[in-house]
């Protein structure tokens, strides 16, 4: 039960990791993993095992689309543009993560004192 | 936006679901390249590189399956794979799958078949155009309290020109005819019918033309409407039959047209519409003998047009003052007072049948329940026996939802095969039933299996896939992976826990058997009882057949009476017959008899008292019959030439006028106060001659040539006389062997007195006992075999869930044996839990019985409701079929041998 609620909880992280990402611009799933190690300082790898499905929830929702398009060496790479829903749905999802965050530092910061510096 | 982008990428994925994987791979390719250049960017080896990055792909089989899980169109291939996935398995299960499948294909073939029929005959709208609009008109009889659909001709000409709510009257009177086109002659049904009838119906033909005002007059052209089925059958769909003449009751009458096989009114069987030919002229108030059918005003309710019929009634007396007899019609509507009811006509021909079959669909809708809570009950039990199964997947990662959806697609792919078989058992069902019309059914030419239904059938197959599937899905949704394989699968003691489910549903199944066993036992109870009832005749050894005379060549009451007098005298003659006699109203079988005033000489008259059923009796009758005549004689052989002037009665006429038979004899009755008296001769048993469950109705018995016939005042009343003359009377032979071997005798007899006669209807009249019973008869066998299946299926659930917890108690009882339990204990304490289970079930039963039995009370006699005796009995039967069925298991586990179950361990 928790198991599943939790993974929940990454899965919508990961998939506003990427939208954040594509409000660069469109770039390619490579150049998405690019950048949010980069964002992260390479604290967060994101594995191509998750975020091709997440990219391709994404496109399902709407909130995404892609295209074949030549790369600037000439290869062919799917691109993906964010759209305008998923420009709105990012905004949702950011404020809600804020909510949070700023529960969790709240609840660190009461926990300090007690104990553990970890 | 985002939504249309959704459609359009779903429709995307699922129509170029090859093109979609090949890009995905290329996509996957794209990325590990430049993964691995940016790794021999930072100084690794190409080999190193490459490795690497497929170590930080993760699994790249998992991942796909993923990406492709999401799409439409792999939703698409899940589903036909679980669909074939579950067909592997269920052929793997053979006992399983057989039992699931006959159990589930009865449960909705019945639903099925008595939903096809309840569809035809009740709900169906009659096939004439906007039939909504169509009634039949009944007289209600406010001083007696009675309602007839019978109305003088004088009521149907003042509707007709006074009832503005109608925008067509027609009016008919159901007759038969002897047709003697080819070498056989037979006996048809034929409607007389007014002309405004097909303008109510709005029937059109197929081939020429109805009848109009024209043509249905006094004295009007002899013409004829033939059905189709007389048209195919007889005439073999002659192309050119408009014009020719056929010979209806020795008349030729010219054939103006075909109705189609769709117009089966009046009658299922009618084969001929002739001109009724009322004349309004020539009326008679006081004689009712005519049905009359509306089509109302588009805007008509039934309320309003009952309100202006009743107001055009009270037009009756001045239009026809007379009533005839010696009545005005002033005096007759206040000695009546009539009202007219209007009924829709489709309730009119469809009759009291819809009591019968909302019972048997109540019956139907039972079996599936039991067949669902009993297939339910197997998945639970396959579901326990997969736990080890489940939860190792569960533990390796597969996704419950992949083993719901597999459950759920054995369900309904077991659903969908029983549905396959019901559809066929409703096919057959239909069929059988329409071939013998074992039930009397109304409109059992218009059943079919619709479209209607097959939607229905695929909106139940899939309820009963859900409600089958359900529990065993829960049960694996919330197991407990960790713990199940700690146990390794087997269940110790917690089986009584699991099995809490499982034993709600036998406790449901009993419950359900319980009510159906009620239902049948209280129908069998009233069939005793129907046949316990003393008929007041003795139908062993009697054969009876009808004989029907034209009008044409038998035009009075003496030609007939001299025809039926050397029709006995040669039947009597055959070897064999015992005693020969003819009447017009065999008892028990439908129509025929005629009610009556009766006015008693020296009382005044009592009309909702003073009536009673005039039957016309030749020959040894009462002899043949057996009925007891308990004072005077019967009458004599008449001279057909001279009016007779005697009369027989039953003895509840005499008891009631003259308070004993023996002085009844030498008394005075007639049935109009300005005809001759007719004196009472004898009085016999009293006979129960409309239906069994009927008490005998007072009957009055004289011969054809009774001066109450042969002798009329006026030309109008002589028109009445000739309606009497009974040309259609049943001879009934007592014989002294097998009654059905003087049938071909009987048929040569009649057939050297005049070989256009036809002889029909041939039957003993013990069938026309049991045949008077059919439908109580029906109903019971229909709901006795639903108790049967239904306590079949709640047995083997009992036994079932004994039998399980044995298997799952086994070393816990050898245990108990070891330390020294005795096994009569064990038995006893193992029988008893399934008892228990069984008690609940009952308990249920007759709490479900109590709110439901009310349904049945159109079908019941002589038997309460609530009849304690059969609740009793069936509660008995139920209880001993379960002990049998804890017991086996239950004997079983006294027999355990400790020594091995705990040595296994």
């Amino acid at each position: 039960m928790t198991l599943r609620d939790s993974s929940k909880v990454l899965q919508g992280s990961l998939e506003m990791l990427v939208l954040q990402s594509l409000t660069l611009g469109p770039m390619h799933g490579y150049a998405v993993t690019q950048h949010i190690a980069k964002l992260s300082k390479d604290v967060l790898r994101v594995e191509q095992g998750s975020l091709y499905p997440a990219l391709e929830r994404l496109e399902r929702n709407g909130w995404v689309t892609s295209a074949w398009k030549p790369t600037p060496t000439g290869r062919r790479a799917r691109y993906y543009t964010i759209t305008a829903s998923g420009r709105k749905q990012l905004g949702r999802k950011l404020s809600e993560y804020e909510n949070v965050s700023v529960a969790i530092a709240r609840v660190l910061r009461g926990a300090r004192p007690s104990g553990s510096g970890a | 936006m985002s939504l249309i982008d959704a459609i359009r990428y779903r429709l995307k994925t699922l129509v170029r679901r090859r093109a979609a994987e090949a890009e995905r791979e290329e996509e996957f390719r794209f990325h590990l390249s430049l993964e691995e250049m940016q790794r021999r960017h930072t100084g690794l080896s190409p080999d190193e590189a490459r490795l690497a990055s497929k170590r930080g792909f993760g699994n790249p089989t998992s991942y796909r399956e993923e990406v492709r899980r999401l799409s439409l169109g792999a939703r698409l291939d899940n589903a036909h794979q679980s669909i074939r996935y579950a067909i592997r398995s269920l052929i793997r299960a053979p006992g399983f799958s057989v039992a699931a499948l006959v159990t589930l294909g009865l449960g909705i073939g019945g639903v099925a078949a008595i939903g096809t029929l309840i569809k035809a005959v009740l709900l169906e709208p009659l096939r004439f155009p906007d039939p909504s609009r169509l009634v039949a008109i009944y007289a209600y009889y406010g001083s007696v309290d009675d309602r007839s659909d019978e109305m003088s001709d004088a009521l149907y000409f003042t509707l007709k020109r006074f009832a503005r709510a109608a925008e067509h009257l027609g009016a008919f009177y159901l007759d038969e005819a002897n047709l003697s086109e080819a070498s056989d002659p037979e006996r048809v049904s034929v409607a007389r019918v007014s002309a405004g009838f097909f303008s109510v119906l709005g029937a059109s033909p197929i081939m020429g033309r109805v009848f109009g005002e024209a043509e249905d007059r006094r004295n009007g052209p002899p013409v004829v409407v033939l059905s189709e089925l007389v048209w195919r059958r007889k005439f073999r769909a002659d192309p050119a039959i408009v014009g020719r003449t056929v010979q209806v009751d020795g008349q030729p009458r010219e054939v103006l047209g075909v109705l189609p096989s769709s117009v089966r009114y009046p009658r299922e069987n009618v084969q001929f519409w002739v001109p009724l030919a009322l004349d309004p002229e020539h009326v008679l108030p006081i004689s009712s003998n005519y049905h009359i059918i509306a089509r109302l005003r588009p805007n008509a309710t039934l309320a309003a047009a009952e309100l202006d019929f009743q107001r055009s009634i009270d037009h009756l007396p001045e239009l026809y003052p007379d009533a005839g007899f010696g009545f005005t019609t002033k005096q007759l509507l206040e000695l009546q007072q009539l009202h007219p009811r209007l009924t829709p006509l489709r309730d009119e021909v469809v009759g009291d049948v819809g009591s019968i079959l909302w019972v048997l669909a109540g019956a139907s809708a039972f079996v599936l329940l039991v067949a669902c809570a009993n297939v339910a009950t197997l998945f639970l039990v396959r579901a326990e026996g997969r736990r080890r199964e489940v939860a190792v997947r569960a533990a390796l990662g597969a996704g419950r939802s992949g083993l719901v959806s597999q459950v759920l697609a054995e369900a309904l792919v077991l659903a969908g095969a029983g549905a396959g078989m019901g559809i066929g058992l409703t096919t057959l069902a239909v069929a059988l039933l329409s071939r013998t019309g074992a039930a009397k059914l109304p409109r059992l030419s218009e059943v079919s299996i619709g479209g209607t239904v097959l939607v229905g059938v695929v909106v139940l197959t899939a309820l009963v896939g859900l409600a089958c599937s359900g529990l065993a899905i829960g049960k694996l949704w919330t197991l407990p992976t960790a713990s199940v394989l700690r146990s390794g699968g087997r269940g110790t003691t917690g089986g009584g826990d699991r099995q809490r489910a499982r034993k709600l549903l036998v406790a449901t199944q009993v419950a359900l058997a319980f009510t159906l066993l009620a239902g049948s036992g209280l129908l069998a109870r009233t069939y005793w009882k129907l046949r316990s009832i003393q008929p007041g005749f003795a139908p062993a050894r009697v054969l009876a057949f009808r004989v029907g005379l034209p009008t044409s060549s038998y035009p009075n009451a003496a030609m007939v009476s001299r025809l039926f007098d050397g029709a006995l005298e040669r039947l009597a003659a055959i070897p064999g017959a015992r005693a020969v006699g003819a009447v017009s109203k065999l008892p028990l079988r439908p129509g025929g008899g005629s009610g009556n005033s009766i006015f008693v000489e020296g009382r005044q008259l009592d009309v909702a008292r003073d009536n009673g059923n005039v039957v016309f009796v030749m020959g040894d009758y009462f002899r043949a019959m057996t009925i007891p005549v308990l004072a005077g004689r019967v009458i004599d052989r008449v001279d057909p030439d001279r009016p007779n002037s005697e009369v027989v009665v039953s003895a509840n006429v005499a008891t009631r006028y003259w308070a004993d038979p023996a002085s009844a004899v030498g008394r005075r009755i007639r049935f109009a106060p300005t005809v001759d008296w007719l004196t009472v001769v004898g009085v016999v048993g009293d006979v129960r001659s409309g239906t069994l469950d009927q008490p005998p109705p007072p009957t009055v018995y004289l011969p054809p040539t009774s001066s109450w016939v042969t002798t009329r005042l006026d030309p109008l009343q002589a028109r009445l006389a000739d309606l009497l003359v009974p040309r259609g009377m049943s001879i009934v032979i007592a014989t002294t062997g097998q009654p059905s071997s003087l049938a071909g005798p009987a048929r040569a007899a009649i057939r050297s007195l005049d070989p256009t006669l036809p002889l029909f209807d041939v039957t003993p009249m013990t069938a026309v006992l049991s045949s008077s019973l059919a439908r109580t008869t029906f109903t019971g066998w229909m709901l006795a075999g639903a108790a049967g299946i239904a306590l079949l299926l709640g047995v083997v659930g009992v036994y079932g869930v004994v039998a399980y917890t044995v298997s799952l108690r086994t070393r816990e009882i050898g245990l108990r044996l070891a330390l020294g339990a005795e096994p009569p204990a064990i038995r006893a304490m193992l029988a008893g839990q399934g008892m228990r289970l069984v008690g609940a079930g009952i308990l249920g039963g007759v709490a479900l019985t109590l709110a439901l039995t009310r349904s049945l009370d159109a079908l019941l006699f002589g038997v309460p409701r609530n009849d304690p005796v059969t609740l009793l009995m069936v509660a008995l039967l139920l209880g001993v079929a379960a002990l049998a069925a804890t017991w086996i298991p239950a004997r079983r586990a006294g027999r355990v041998d400790p020594v091995v179950t705990l040595a296994e361990e």
